[in-house]
């Protein structure tokens, strides 16, 4: 089940746009994926089962580090922060995303030969 | 952070992810009720959007684990569960295994011991043995001559060095008791050959060789210990020799025992000039070792030994050097013998884990409807044969735990039993090459048994075994047809071990049947060591040895003592040939021959050996020298008589060498000298006092005897030591014991293989009476007589059991040829064993049969069937 889910998405891409999201501020889980769903206009169904093993494996890499704290709504929750080789990675990785769009989009493009 | 850091950490890693997921759950569930929802339905909506967090947390786990070995762990937790659970089945499997694998370590440290184990030599694989073969004289391997010795290792071209050997013995004299020691006389070449220096001194060097100089000794470890404590100052010490003085020059590392366990003094060999000429080149007493020089190989050396005999090759002799590796030389004769036991022992590993197999088939079965659940729930088809196959491993492990203890405890009787001329016997032991094999074989059994039912029992419908679980299914054909074959093979292969056991068992028992030709009940032997005073005195000898014979023959309880070069069973008498007066052999044939053995004129009455024809010595016939002079006369056995007067009478006729002639007077009955397996090849009594072997008939127990005999001895000549006292009857017990071995060991693990095979049919019939009892109570319900299923179970187990037989038989006709060589009076395809062993087997597998079967004819279909 979870695999399939994953599927949806090229290797990799989850945890780009986790990275961009909390590059833009630092969020914890539940937020993270309501922004997604929510920027995304739900149609990216970002599933729970794929965002914790992800953040798992960002923190591993050390390119998100997490802390507790308390939130708005006195609510104590666990906020990812991108650390500076997380903020490469995603320079690095977004570079190489829009490459290959661009090579894909010039391939799909209709009419020219 | 280092993963050892990371082992500590991941406690707080986990739970910061529990934690941080209920969170998450709370939160959502907040929202939901904030946006109007009941409480209840609010957790459940959260749960039912979030997902499997049991899942979810362990999917976030693993990113922190190394999935491999964090899942072996788990699997070896769960196998270690599910053996408990199956705790009979559990004890059954591990006995079967420990049995298998602790008779493999048994066999195995054996093959380690004698056969793998390196000669404690420099690169014994570069050192080669020459042997000289004359089969026109009945010699198809026999030693080399002093002067070709010096011939080949001229070969620089072959060797790097050589070195030749002779075994002798000498009297230690001028302690408190005469002693003979057994005397290696070695060139200087043999140190360097064998790569083997003296610890404490010097080698012999070439300059001892020379006549005059050649009275220095090297001490054997184990001498260098007995006579002088192991101190050093032995060295420079003088030893009495056969009346000479030696001085010790040095003393040899204890490896060389392993090589030469007898040799304890260590003398130059003097080559006489005498020896070296023409006339002596067939005088072979020496053995030639030789290194080969680097990058020539054996095949090279024996290549070039063919040219070199070539030279003396014409049609009239034959003559050929044999070049092998000194490692085969010492293990040859065993290698076949040892490498058999292996097979056999690895056949019963082999049933063992057929056996195990067929358990955990048939457990796997049961299981079917957890392993259906298992894979429902996401485990793929590869981790569920992982589990199972973890699950066997385990078992095996623990098999080859109790097979190392079983092992351990069957050594020593292992060492009691093997025939006592088995190299390096006493070194047999558990050392870490056997642990290895120990460790490997369980490895290899485990992927064995547990591989095919992991396959079979991963496969197979879902739906349908969810669906039937609870039911009393009638299980997969497949399982149970491959259960059949299970069965059918270990039969077979358990057969195919009857069959050889019960061919050497007969062999062995044909063997002890044959006459050896004498009567070696109360028969005592003791050689006596002459000291040169009296073994180079023409006149001195004879007066000794009818001193030594008059005063053991007093002795109370000897009823007739007799005195020869050699006796059956304890002689290495040589082989000669011979000339028949007035008669030509053609120049292709091969002339006579057989060997000699001096004795004095009581010897057949002492040995009971039967006069055929003529008579018996005389007193007055004995001599000591002048061999042919007149009156010179012989006995010989029926063997020569046989060969060269087919029909006519020897007595009369005339033999000798050179133109020399003596006359036979008597024939005598055969005996069986070295085996009783092998025939005389011919003997010719000599009417002498040349013999140094005392045989004496005894009315009892011939061992009691031994003191007064040896004290006899002494009070003839204190200057005689005595060696070598034995009952007659042990020694030929002793020549069986390679037969005794084999046969015993043979038959202990055919009975093993054929027990576990019975054990396994049974099973077999047994759980298919219970997977099958709906389907029987639904026949019996129907109207079937207890004799109908009686008679529908006894037909699937005696189907197996035949189809095992036909199997098995196959078998014996392709592992005949290997065991033809260790056969004695029974054909390969002796009939009694052929026909009673598939017998027995088919009459043992239908009471294995019968018990679960009669279960099956009992079933109650309403009980039964209530079950559904």
């Amino acid at each position: 089940m979870t695999k399939d889910k994953q599927r949806d998405l090229f290797p990799g891409a989850l945890e780009m746009m986790i990275l961009r999201t909390l590059k833009r501020q630092p969020l914890h889980g539940y937020a993270l994926v309501q922004h997604i769903k929510r920027t995304s206009n739900d149609l990216l169904q970002i599933e729970e089962g794929s965002l914790y093993p992800a953040l798992q494996r960002l923190l591993k890499a050390k390119l998100v580090k997490a802390e507790w704290g308390v939130s708005s709504t006195n609510r104590r929750v666990r906020t990812y922060k991108v650390t500076a080789a997380g903020a490469k990675h995603l320079e690095r990785e977004v570079s190489r995303f829009e490459q290959m769009l661009e090579g894909i989009t010039r391939v799909l493009a209709p009419g020219e030969s | 952070m280092n993963w050892f850091q990371q082992l500590f950490s991941r406690r707080r890693i986990y739970d910061d992810l529990s934690e941080e997921i209920r969170e998450h759950l709370e939160e959502r569930t907040e929202e939901l009720v904030a946006s109007g929802m009941p409480r209840a339905g609010a957790v459940a909506a959260a749960r039912r959007e979030f997902g499997n967090v049991a899942l979810i947390e362990e999917d976030s786990r693993k990113v922190w684990q190394w999935p491999s070995i964090e899942n072996f762990v788990m699997d070896l937790r769960y196998g270690w569960r599910a053996l408990r659970k199956n705790f009979g089945l559990t004890v059954v499997a591990v006995l079967t295994l420990g049995l298998g694998i602790g008779a493999n370590t048994a066999i195995f440290s054996v093959v380690n011991a004698v056969l793998l184990r390196p000669l404690p030599i420099r690169e014994p694989q570069r050192v080669v043995v020459l042997h000289d073969q004359l089969p026109s004289w009945n010699n198809p391997r026999t030693k080399v001559s002093a002067l070709q010795f010096l011939e080949l290792s001229q070969r620089a071209d072959l060797f790097e060095s050589s070195g030749a050997l002779r075994p002798s013995s000498l009297n230690l004299t001028g302690r408190d008791h005469a002693l003979r020691l057994q005397v290696m006389e070695a060139t200087a070449g043999i140190f360097p050959t064998l790569g083997v220096e003296p610890i404490l001194g010097r080698a012999i060097t070439t300059a001892d060789q020379t006549h005059g100089n050649a009275h220095v000794a090297l001490l054997s470890h184990r001498l260098w210990r007995r006579l002088f404590d192991s101190d050093r100052k032995a060295i420079g010490g003088r030893l009495t020799l056969d009346g000479d003085s030696y001085e010790v020059v040095g003393v040899l590392p204890e490896q060389i025992e392993t090589l030469y366990p007898h040799a304890e003094i260590w003398v130059p060999a003097v080559f006489s000039p005498e020896a070296l000429t023409e006339k002596y080149r067939w005088r072979v007493n020496y053995t030639m070792v030789a290194r080969l020089r680097g990058g020539i190989s054996v095949a090279q050396a024996r290549a070039a030994m063919e040219t070199v005999a070539a030279r003396y090759n014409d049609p009239g002799f034959k003559f050929g050097i044999e070049v092998r590796r000194l490692a085969d030389e010492e293990i040859g004769d065993v290698r076949g013998a040892i490498y058999t036991l292996l097979g056999a022992v690895g056949v019963v590993l082999l049933v063992a884990c057929t056996n195990i197999a067929n358990l955990l088939l048939a457990r796997n079965a049961v299981r079917s409807h957890e392993l259906a659940i298992r894979a429902s729930m996401g485990a793929g088809r590869g981790r569920i044969v992982i589990q199972l196959l973890t699950e066997s491993l385990l078992l095996c492990f623990l098999g080859g735990a109790v097979g190392l203890l079983l092992a351990n405890m069957s050594l020593a009787g292992l060492i009691r039993l093997a025939p006592a001329d088995l190299p390096h016997i006493a070194s047999i032991g558990l050392d870490p090459g056997v642990l290895f094999f120990t460790f490997v074989v369980s490895l290899v059994a485990g992927i064995l048994f547990g591989l095919v039912p992991a396959m079979l029992s991963s496969r197979g419908d879902l739906a349908r075994t969810l669906k039937e679980a609870g039911r009393g299914s009638t299980g997969s054909r497949t399982g149970r047809k491959l259960r059949g074959v299970l069965v059918a093979c270990e039969i077979a292969l358990a057969l195919v071990l009857l069959v050889t056991s019960g061919l050497l068992v007969r062999s062995f028992s044909k063997v002890l049947d044959v006459p050896p030709g004498f009567d070696p009940s109360h028969l005592l032997t003791v050689r006596v060591s002459l000291p040169r005073a009296v073994s180079s005195d023409s006149a001195g000898l004879p007066l000794f040895s009818k001193a030594l014979l008059e005063r053991v023959s007093a002795v109370p309880g000897v009823v007739q003592a007799t005195i020869a070069t050699g006796i059956p069973f304890s002689s290495d008498g040589y082989s000669t040939t011979f000339d028949i007066r007035n008669r030509q052999t053609g120049a292709r044939e091969a002339g006579p021959s057989g060997s000699v053995t001096h004795v004095t004129s009581s010897y057949f009455r002492t040995m009971r050996i039967p006069l055929i024809r003529g008579r018996e010595f005389r007193p007055d016939e004995m001599r000591y020298g002048n061999w042919f002079a007149k009156g010179a006369v012989r006995i010989i056995d029926e063997a020569l008589a046989k060969r060269w007067w087919p029909s006519g009478d020897p007595i009369g006729a005339e033999i000798g060498n050179d133109g020399q002639w003596a006359a036979i007077v008597g024939v005598v009955g055969n005996v069986h000298d070295r085996d009783l397996a092998t025939e005389s090849t011919g003997i010719i009594y000599y009417p002498s006092f040349a013999g140094t072997t005392l045989a004496i008939r005894t009315a009892s127990d011939p061992t009691a005897l031994a003191g007064a005999v040896i004290e006899q001895v002494h009070a003839t000549n204190g200057d005689v030591p005595v060696c070598d006292v034995e009952a007659v009857s042990d020694l030929v017990k002793a020549s069986l014991g390679r037969r005794r071995f084999a046969a015993t060991l043979f038959s202990l693990f055919a009975l093993l293989a054929f027990a576990l095979a019975l054990i396994g049919l049974y099973g077999v019939i047994a759980y298919l009476v219970t997977e099958r009892a709906g389907e029987i109570s639904i026949r019996m319900a129907l109207g079937a007589q207890p004799a109908d299923v009686l008679k529908l179970m006894l037909s699937q187990g005696f189907g197996m059991a035949i189809c095992g037989v036909v199997l098995g038989l196959v078998g014996v006709v392709v592992v005949r040829p290997l065991i033809a060589s260790q056969l004695f009076g029974v054909g390969p395809a002796d009939s009694f064993t052929l026909l009673a062993v598939p017998l027995l087997l088919l009459g043992m597998a239908m009471v294995a049969t019968f018990i679960p079967a009669r279960r099956a004819a009992r079933v109650d279909p309403l009980v039964a069937l209530r079950h559904e």
